[in-house]
């Protein structure tokens, strides 16, 4: 190899490493090299520096890459420093391995006659953004179990780059053919993982769980929603006459699913299964006792079960009782607890059941029988309780009445508050109201309550009225006349009555022409008093009353005035033929208001 | 003499209206409970409150029954329900905490009571909804006839008098009617629970299939959130008749989850 051809590719080499500044570089078309994705690898060599006898560039060592085809074209290439120039490209078409990482390929060049080493190119290859940014791994700690025997389910979650979150651990569903007590997911921390690729990882116990049938038996496949970061895309957008392009990524929800796990759940052996087998596999221990052996009638005996195991999450069925008859008993008090122990499931279950015997004497509880299948030890366990002795001695308390075994209220001594009542040490004693009424009765809800709520300002406001009419009533004079109009009048009737009775003819119709004069300007509040009997004519007329009404008013003032001042004297009869007229008068006047 | 009238009327009507359904088997179970029959008084009491009876005093007496069944979770349950309806009754209160001592899930609480807070606290629960509406009802009345008296006499000294009066009645009808409406506010929005199993699972969502959050046991309180129940709205009276349905349930700040509706009692 000639100096010139040594230095020539040295010059590759680092234009390889340093394509951003160099002028023989190489480049990628794509910004991001995905798993599985195609990619163009291009070699630029200025026209200058090509050698004069050569051939086309290879890719000799590309582990995981396809090389799918290679092509070139001349091109130029506009530089800050160097100005424009003529440069080669040599395309390399190619497909990236499935599996993400940092990758080199070996390139060289056949130069006259000689293959060349150009050097190696770093390619990293990331993970494909279409790819599961949430990978989901189901462990179970024993894949062969015996039907009802416990084990755990681990899940251990990997998350990669495009993984945004909002994961949803809901909706885990292990099936039919498995009892489960799921653990708690609240406290499931990500760290940063190890595995290669691998952002973060999380693991834990989802549940223990034991299977109720034999068989293969399958857990299905876990499905959880997450964010992952979609897969870029290029955004044409046109604006008149220019256009443009732009690469744009979004979060999108996207689903992981584990795969489903087997599971090969054998059967129990036949041989050897005790009668008080109930289904139990694990390692349990059993407990029965009572609280005394010596009793009256009334009280209460408690025998006390205890039973705990780690078969089936939460399920300790009640060992088969023996013969009650001896005793009254109210409905046991039972209490499950599942506490979790060395990585399993313990059910603790217990047992109250209250006993009142019958009568006096000497009774036998039979021993209670517990068994469980042990998987460690392939066979069954059966332990039993020791027989309870019972002594009863008649109670000075009262008896309550007892027949057939029926279960009937435990009665004893009638307790009062003050046996009862230590303030601290027990509840405080019962009240005893001497009504008891429904007390959730709202009345904001009820109708007439707002009607009530409402009836005083409304009765108020009603009164201010009333008083504002008055007060008004009282401002207007023509009110005030009009209404003195009909008691001016009758003051002239009761005048004119009086001089009738006095046989004073004269005088009856001087009360009639005053009472008739007054009784009509305070009805029209118009002042006639003193005017002549035309200007009463006219002011009559001005305020719209009929000529009618305005001519019989004159000739019955003009009759009054003729009887009164007439020398020949007047006839009481003549008076009371006017007084008619008078009254007629006055009504129809009355009418105009 | 006509205004008097309308006034008696009134409150004649309201006596009418407001007289309630009395609890007639309550006796009864004050009785069997004397006789430790607690399962005779808790059937008893029980009586009345299925007939929608809900009185302070019935719900505490069978919260006593209750608890000497053993029966925590109601018991619980049932104190809650006297103090929703008398706040202030410290024989409740004392034998809620009494009750809640013998919990799992207890709560301590070593916060020492600020005297200020602890009167306000007293003065809004010295009476109760419907005795405040009562007095404002009663104080409208008042100031509905101090107007008219204001508007028909015309002696100085009454009618300042008078509008000393209103301005004092306005005053306290105002904080009463504040106050109840707040009263109100919560009666209706805070919803809480009691869980009456002995132990219960909080699931994530609403249905076995989901995940389990925590585990609750008897006694414990749970704060309700209607609007998730299942898109359907929760009434206290039916919502142990619906086994199936699951109820979105909130303690304090961190668990927040779905319980069962029959493992629950609502505090009417």
């Amino acid at each position: 190899m000639s100096s010139l051809q040594k230095i020539f590719g040295i010059i590759l080499c680092l234009g390889s490493l340093v394509f951003t500044w160099a002028r023989a570089s190489v480049e990628f078309d794509k910004e991001r090299i995905e798993a599985g994705k195609d990619f163009t690898l291009i070699f630029v060599v200025p026209k200058p520096e090509i050698p004069p006898n050569h051939g086309v560039p290879k890719i000799a060592d590309a582990p995981g890459f396809t090389q799918k085809s290679i092509d070139s074209a001349d091109d130029h290439v506009n530089d800050f420093f160097m100005g424009s120039y003529q440069v080669r490209k040599y395309k390399f078409h190619m497909t990236a391995p499935k599996d993400p990482g940092q990758y080199q390929l070996a390139m060289t060049w056949e130069i006259n006659g000689n293959v060349q080493s150009l050097g190696k190119v770093n390619v990293p290859v990331a993970r494909s953004l279409d790819a599961s940014a949430l990978q989901v791994l189901l462990t179970p700690s024993k894949r062969t179990v015996y039907e009802g025997e416990q084990f755990s389910l681990a899940m251990t979650l990997l998350t990669y780059e495009n993984f945004q979150g909002g994961l949803n651990l809901g909706g885990i569903d292990l099936g039919n053919d498995f009892v489960a007590h799921r653990g708690d997911l609240g406290g499931l921390k990500f760290e940063r993982s190890k595995r290669p690729g691998v952002q973060g990882e999380a693991s834990a116990k989802i549940a223990w769980v034991a299977p109720i049938r034999a068989g293969a038996l399958e857990i299905p496949e876990l499905k959880f929603k997450y964010q992952k970061m979609g897969a870029m895309k290029e955004v044409h957008k046109q604006m008149g006459n220019f256009s443009f392009s732009s690469v744009s990524q979004q979060p999108e929800e996207a689903t992981a699913t584990s795969g489903k796990v087997q599971i090969q759940a054998l059967p129990l052996p036949m041989e050897g299964k005790p009668k008080s087998f109930s289904g139990l596999v694990g390692q349990y221990t059993f407990d029965a006792k009572i609280d005394k052996t010596s009793l009256q009638v009334g009280e209460a005996l408690t025998l006390l079960i205890k039973m705990r195991g780690n078969g089936k999450p939460g399920a300790i069925p009640d060992p088969e009782m023996p013969d009650f008859s001896d005793f009254r008993s109210v409905p046991p008090e039972t209490q499950l607890n599942k506490t979790i122990v060395d990585g399993m499931v313990f059910t603790d279950r217990s047992l109250k059941v209250f006993l009142y015997p019958k009568k006096k004497g000497e009774f036998k509880i039979a021993p209670i029988h517990f068994s469980w299948f042990d998987p460690a030890k392939k066979k069954y366990v059966e332990v039993s309780s020791k027989e309870f002795s019972i002594k009863v001695d008649k109670g000075d308390i009262t008896q309550a009445a007892v027949s057939g075994g029926q279960s009937v209220t435990p009665v004893a001594n009638v307790v009062e508050q003050k046996d009862i009542e230590k303030l601290g040490e027990d509840i405080r004693f019962i009240h005893e109201p001497m009504v008891v009424r429904d007390e959730s009765q709202r009345l904001v809800y009820k109708a007439w309550y707002w009607i009530l709520l409402v009836l005083p300002f409304v009765l108020a406001w009603g009164a201010g009225l009333l008083r504002t009419r008055r007060l008004r009533q009282l401002e207007d004079g023509a009110f005030q006349r009009r209404t003195k109009a009909q008691s001016s009048l009758q003051l002239a009737w009761g005048a004119a009555a009086t001089a009738k009775a006095a046989g004073e003819a004269k005088k009856m119709f001087a009360e009639f022409e005053r009472g008739l004069i007054t009784y009509v300007s305070d009805l029209l509040n118009i002042d006639l008093g003193g005017m002549t009997r035309e200007k009463m004519s006219s002011a009559l007329s001005e305020v719209k009353v009929a000529p009618a009404l305005i001519e019989e008013f004159a000739k019955i003032l003009e009759v009054c005035d003729q009887a009164r001042f007439s020398p020949l004297g007047t006839s009481l009869d003549e008076a009371s033929r006017i007084e008619e007229r008078v009254r007629k008068l006055t009504d129809e006047f009355g009418r105009l208001v | 003499m006509k205004y008097l009238g309308a006034l008696l009327a009134s409150l004649l009507m309201f006596t009418v209206a407001y007289s309630a359904e009395v609890c007639t088997t309550f006796d009864n179970g004050v009785q069997a409970f004397k006789a430790q029959d607690y399962l005779g008084a808790e059937a008893a009491w029980e009586t009345c409150v299925a007939k929608g009876i809900h009185n302070a005093d019935l719900f505490y007496n069978l919260g006593n029954a209750e608890y000497r069944l053993g029966h925590m979770g109601q018991a619980i349950w049932a104190y809650e329900s006297a103090l929703r309806l008398v706040p202030t009754s410290a024989d409740y209160t004392a034998n809620l905490q009494y009750a809640q001592k013998q919990i799992v899930d207890k709560v301590e609480s070593n916060e020492e009571e600020n005297p200020v807070l602890m009167f306000l606290w007293h003065a809004h629960h010295s009476l109760t909804l419907n005795h405040q509406l009562a007095v404002v009802g009663v104080i409208a009345w008042l100031a509905g006839i101090l107007i008219m008296i204001f508007l028909f006499v015309q002696h100085k000294g009454v009618r300042s008098g008078i509008l000393v009066a209103l301005f004092v009645l306005g005053a306290v009808a105002s904080i009463l009617g504040i106050d109840a409406g707040f009263k109100l506010y919560s009666l209706v929005n805070d919803k809480f629970a009691i869980v009456v199993v002995k132990s219960v699972d909080v699931m994530s969502g609403p249905g076995d299939k989901y995940q389990v959050l925590h585990e609750l046991h008897e006694g414990t309180r749970v704060d309700i959130r209607n609007a998730d129940m299942n898109g359907a709205d929760i009434r206290s009276a039916d919502v142990h008749e619906r086994r199936d349905e699951w109820v979105n349930v909130r303690i304090g700040e961190s668990i927040n989850g779905f319980l069962k509706a029959d493992q629950i009692r609502i505090v009417e």
